[in-house]
């Protein structure tokens, strides 16, 4: 089958579309990590002290810590010292609309195919637009604060609502939580903050797509959404960024509360620069602690997750189920081609009652990348009643990479249901066969394959990211299968 | 003033094996002697893992390295030397119902000569691995630690460092075993607690078929006992393997138990582990296929209860295409007793055309009982087909409710499916006198869940 190979060497060979730097004014600090960059950090950015404090606390206990291992990558550790933490754009006054909006970053934008202005007239959302680490742009905030729903930067919110920053933050990943949390906490710049009250479901997607800019700048964005009792909101993050020769790091943290009768569902995008494709270098590491706790009873979290980007990610999703008869979701498709690397997964911890969890995980690997799902079900003494249904596959394309399985499967209730299965496999040849019988060229075939074996997770995505979603993995497995 | 250092097995173990080297006369510089030395060095090199190793992540030893084993040698071996003395166990406990096999025991790690009952038939040598490390040296040189590795495994540094006897089998071409071969590993711990260490040695010929069976059990139960065991196969091109371990030793017994296979082109091998009863067992089973069509088909049972903790490791290692791998394991976890699963199957590049199943399946019967399972693929090949499933539960209510519906009462219900449950497992064992005999410890052990 020359044919196939030379289609899948076409797979491997598409190059990343979206790599360009966008040439403005940067207000940075110097490179390195220290407590008086720390100290700096929290000065520009106008923090009050208790802020501060806790920025340092995790800082002395980052100290202690040490880059884990055990993940199923091998990469060439960042060195922490040779990062600039911060780095804003010098335009830092809000904007109310888009004419005042830095022409270079306009044009970026464009250039990436995401139209403000459609998607504000067409598609109903505000974007949080976060380049670099600070906001530069909100977009429907008064509608929604109509609601009492608050939408905003991470500084925004420190600014004006410190009681529930102060409440929320770290209550789920505590500053001590793992190195890369620890390191976050620490130096975090800017995010985004999600505050839906009581009774309110949010009337509209909201979004905030992240770019690393800033050569050498390393992400350190801290996301939280805090949903009160009955409330729901939709929130979609996505992810490209410019080409890159230097390896980038990303250390995000997501946390999410949902309290009684609450959902929340987060879809994410990623795509970051995977490195160059001939050679591997470059490409941005993706460590990423994304953390939900469905506190109330009858509250839901769901994962939505498309990874197609970064060259090394580490990332597992996870819901904590404390609230009675709650109920977790994990969706993912994970896609690495050429030198890429991926553990990604999820962890479910079942401690109420009646809890439920359902894990859906689709990975494909190309080239000569490694593929993992990595992913842990709990289920407590106390939880009686919990179920958890996992499915991992992964497809094969090229027989010089890897798909790796790692399920932690803990019961400890013997009430608790929980069924996992995982099938690893190439594309059938017979399915292959039975489409070009009927006409369609071998391209076709491979292409319709593989949207029908995500096609389970595309279906949860929102209908507007499903587009994006749909482009990015035809982009990324670009040749035969489109 | 007194201060107390903590008690340390390695250390130890590490003073035992110095002052077994210095007693070895002439022997001290044989090639078999070398082997052990240098596993001695890996052992000193490595220390007992906790819950931080990834592998023992759900096993704690504690129990066992903070007591004192010693390697005591049996009243019940010096028979031979004293018949009047000593009373002679009575087999018959240990005997399947119906099964004419040769037998072997060993006591306390050592062959009791007086206990086993050999014959003897051309082309097969079945014998203590202590008589054979004399008799058939080139053999033993050429084949002895070459298949089990022991770098980060300190139990198997530890078998390695210490080993003098066990099995040794060696069926040659075209043979076929008409007997299955019976290993009888008995703990006596009357002097104290009791180290024993066996070492197996397998090698099987092209077209050779055997049947092997392995038993541990104690003999009484006055003190602890700790058996390390560790068996190297060699399975030749078309050659037939149909394994069984019974692992029922008592409530003061903790067990470490290391198998590796290496199969060679179109060989077939059936292994079967069975645990009912013991503290503490873990079992490392490990498969090499290096030659392409090979079969490998891995059953499981363990049923555990009180405080028990059975963990069952495998690694299915496809070296080369074509071969086909098959993992059925099953438990039942009740009291307070918990169970640990880590099945991996790795493909490795190239190993195309490989189809490779694991299934692994519990239910837990009580409030108290637990389960880790950790069903692993590692896949370096695209041309394969690799499934794995895991699932924990309960019974099933409605399968209950079916059978009280019909006048069934509910306890007898809920040990038909359970008994059903194991079923499943058993139907894929050959061995009728073993089925039976295994049949018949699963009855009694649900009972008592």
């Amino acid at each position: 089958m020359s044919d196939f190979q030379s289609t899948i060497d076409d797979v491997t060979q598409s190059e990343y579309k979206w790599g360009f730097v966008s040439d403005f004014d940067e207000d940075t600090v110097p490179k390195g990590l220290s407590e008086d960059i720390i100290r700096l950090i929290s000065k520009k950015k106008e923090e009050p002290e208790w802020l501060l404090e806790w920025r340092l606390e995790a800082f002395k206990h980052f100290q202690t810590m040490v880059e884990p291992e055990w993940a199923n990558v091998h990469y060439e550790k960042p060195n922490l010292q040779e990062i600039k933490y911060y780095s804003a754009p010098m335009s830092k006054k809000t904007l109310e609309s888009l004419d005042e909006l830095d022409p270079e970053m306009k044009s970026m934008y464009d250039r990436l195919g995401i139209s403000i202005e459609e998607q504000k007239r067409l598609a109903n959302v505000a974007i949080d637009f976060v380049v670099d680490s600070v906001s530069v742009q909100t977009t429907f905030k008064e509608e929604l604060s109509k609601l009492g729903v608050i939408f905003s930067s991470f500084s925004e919110a420190v600014k004006d609502h410190p009681e529930l920053v102060k409440k929320y933050l770290g209550s789920v990943v505590p500053p001590r939580d793992n190195y890369y949390a620890a390191l976050n906490s620490a130096v975090f710049t800017d995010g985004s903050f999600c505050f839906i009250p009581k009774g309110v479901r949010c009337p509209m997607e909201l979004s905030t797509y992240f770019r690393i800019n800033a050569a050498g700048t390393g992400q350190f964005e801290r996301t939280l959404i805090v949903a009160e009792d009955d409330a729901y909101v939709s929130y979609l993050e996505g992810c490209t960024a410019p080409q890159r020769d230097e390896n980038q790091l990303h250390a995000a943290v997501v946390e999410i509360v949902a309290m009684k009768n609450a959902e929340v569902k987060y879809s994410t995008v990623q795509n970051w620069y995977p490195g160059n494709p001939e050679t591997g270098k470059g490409g941005v590491f993706n460590f990423v602690t994304k953390r939900g706790i469905c506190k109330g009873d009858n509250s839901k979290i769901s994962w939505t997750q498309v990874e197609t980007g970064s060259a090394v990610t580490w990332k597992y999703p996870s819901v904590i189920l404390l609230g009675d008869n709650s109920l977790g979701e994990f969706y993912s498709v994970a896609v690495t081609t050429n030198f890429q690397q991926a553990d990604t997964g999820t962890k479910m911890i079942h401690i109420g009652k009646n809890t439920k969890s359902r894990i859906v995980s689709k990975g494909i690997s190309a080239g000569k990348s490694q593929n993992s799902y990595r992913g842990l079900v709990q289920v407590k003494r106390n939880a009686k009643n919990a179920y958890n249904f996992s499915q991992c596959d992964s497809l094969l394309i090229g027989d010089r990479c890897g798909a790796h399985t790692f399920p932690y499967i803990e019961s400890n209730n013997p009430s608790a249901q929980i069924e996992h299965e995982a099938t690893t496999s190439k594309i059938g040849e017979e399915m292959l066969f039975y489409c070009q019988q009927r006409g369609m060229d071998l391209e076709t075939a491979t292409a319709l394959i593989i949207n029908g074996f995500v096609k389970e997770v595309m279906e949860k995505l929102p209908m507007e990211f499903a587009v994006e979603a749909k482009k990015l993995l035809s982009i990324t497995l670009e040749g035969s299968v489109g | 003033m007194n201060v107390e250092t903590a008690f340390d097995l390695k250390d130890k173990l590490l003073e035992d094996f110095k002052k077994f080297d210095e007693q070895l006369n002439g022997q001290s510089t044989s090639v078999f002697h070398g082997k052990r030395k240098s596993a001695s060095e890996e052992f000193k090199l490595l220390s007992f893992p906790t819950k931080k190793h990834e592998e023992w992540k759900y096993t704690n030893i504690k129990a066992i390295t903070e007591k004192n084993f010693d390697q005591n040698t049996s009243d019940l071996l010096l028979d031979s030397l004293s018949n009047s003395l000593n009373e002679k166990i009575d087999l018959a406990a240990y005997l399947p119902e119906g099964l004419d096999a040769d037998v072997l025991v060993f006591i306390n790690g050592e062959w009791s000569s007086s206990h086993s009952n050999v014959s003897h038939a051309d082309g097969i040598t079945v014998k203590s691995l202590a008589v054979a490390i004399a008799e058939d040296t080139d053999l033993i040189n050429e084949h002895f630690g070459k298949y089990a590795k022991y770098n980060d495994n300190t139990f198997a540094a530890m078998n390695s460092s210490f080993a003098k006897d066990g099995l040794f089998l060696h069926v040659a071409k075209s043979q076929a075993i008409a007997k299955p071969i019976l290993c009888l590993y008995l703990n006596d711990t009357s002097k104290g607690n009791q180290l024993s260490i066996n070492r197996n040695l397998i090698l099987v010929d092209e077209n050779a078929q055997v049947q092997i069976i392995e038993g541990h059990y104690n003999l009484n139960d006055d003190n602890f006992s700790l058996t390390n065991n560790l068996t190297e196969v060699l399975v030749g091109k078309n050659a037939k393997i149909d394994h069984y371990k019974l692992q029922l030793e008592n409530d003061k017994a903790y067990q470490y138990n290391f198998c590796q296979f290496v199969q060679q082109q179109s060989s077939t091998v059936h292994t079967n582990t069975v645990t009912l009863s013991g503290e503490l067992v873990r079992n490392d089973l490990h498969f090499l296929l290096e030659g392409e069509h090979c079969d490998s088909f891995l059953n499981g049972i363990y049923l555990s209860d009180g405080t028990q903790l059975f963990d069952n490791h495998s690694l299915v290692d496809h070296a080369v295409p074509n071969c086909m791998s098959d993992e059925f394991y099953k438990g039942i976890m009740g009291g307070s007793s918990k169970g640990v699963f880590n099945g991996k199957i790795l493909v490795r590049e190239d190993a195309q055309k490989t189809n490779a199943f694991q299934s692994n399946k519990n239910v837990l019967v009580s409030d108290n009982a637990s389960i880790n399972t950790k069903p692993q693929l590692e896949i370096f090949a695209d041309d394969v087909r690799c499934t794995h499933g895991a699932t924990t539960g309960q019974m099933d209510d409605e399968a209950l409710f079916y059978m009280q519906a019909r006048g069934i009462g509910k306890e007898t219900a809920r040990k038909i499916l359970l008994r059903s449950f194991i079923g499943e497992v058993m139907e894929r064992m050959n061995s009728k006198p073993i089925v039976d005999y295994v049949n018949e410890l699963i009855e009694a052990k649900i009972e008592t869940l």
